[in-house]
């Protein structure tokens, strides 16, 4: 009778969460934020609105906020140079495309919160102000169309090669809704009054 | 994926103390005024305008280049192979 050590398999929830975790969190995300925005009475989200001074907007904080953010989100689109430079070998020696789609996404989910908290979301958010302070609204709302975009192309990556064409599409809208944001970040950036 | 995932971890984990503890300096050095001032500014977008220059200018060779080898791998009369 001969033995054969098989890897040990992870369980059906275990493979359940592994595929839908950015689902899942995206979407606790979405209802606290709707909850704070609309769930609150209006005198108190004014009072959490006020409370957030501190932090956003041309505070000492807010200021932090906007420029670490902005830097941890500009570093992340180094991910670009890695995945089109087109030579494997260089991909290699740089820890290979898989550990820099990681940090794409560490740097970037951390950027778009502290953009956030820069721009007084959700409490100091408001769509009628889409182009005051030089396309600030503008350039947040894009920001979060395009972290939703990139939870849902991750989604979409693990599933490759299924869904392939579906990829495809994603790809070229995520980029040209990124090129979007930058360019009204970089706008709000150089029109924003002193 | 997972092999990669500790040291991405420590790559990110270093990048953002590097941006923090950049953007605490730079906080305590200055006064907000001054952050927000077009002596800071500008020469902040200016640098990020680059950067994103020097990406997009790598994205678009890569496009370039898949196109021409599509192209390239095209018949030359336009009709079916044989």
């Amino acid at each position: 009778m001969t033995l054969t050590a098989h890897p040990p398999r992870s369980s059906n929830a275990l493979r359940w969460w592994r595929n839908h975790a950015s689902f899942v969190v995206l979407l606790f995300v979405l209802v606290g934020v709707a909850y704070l925005y609309f769930g609150i009475p209006r005198d108190s989200r004014n009072d959490l609105s006020d409370s957030s001074e501190n932090w956003r907007g041309d505070s000492g904080r807010g200021l932090f906020f906007a420029y670490a953010g902005t830097l941890l989100v500009t570093a992340a689109q180094t991910y670009t140079i890695v995945k089109r430079v087109g030579s494997p070998a260089f991909g290699r020696r740089v820890g290979g495309v898989a550990l820099w789609l990681n940090i794409h996404i560490v740097l970037s989910v951390i950027g778009v919160v502290m953009v956030l908290l820069h721009a007084g979301f959700p409490f100091d958010f408001r769509t009628d102000r889409l182009t005051q302070q030089a396309y600030a609204g503008l350039a947040t709302w894009l920001l979060l169309v395009t972290t939703i975009s990139g939870v849902f192309g991750r989604y979409l990556y693990r599933r490759l090669p299924t869904g392939k064409r579906a990829f495809a599409y994603w790809k070229e809208t995520h980029l040209v809704m990124t090129v979007l944001f930058f360019v009204f970040a970089l706008l709000h950036i150089i029109g924003v009054e002193d | 994926m997972a092999k990669t995932a500790p040291l991405a971890a420590a790559v990110a984990l270093v990048l953002i103390l590097a941006v923090l503890t950049g953007g605490a300096l730079l906080v305590q050095g200055e006064e907000s005024e001054d952050l927000k001032g077009e002596g800071v500014r500008l020469p902040f977008a200016a640098a990020i305008a680059a950067f994103l220059a020097f990406v997009a200018g790598f994205a678009l060779r890569d496009v370039l280049a898949r196109r021409a080898e599509r192209a390239a791998r095209r018949p030359a009369s336009g009709g079916k192979p044989a």
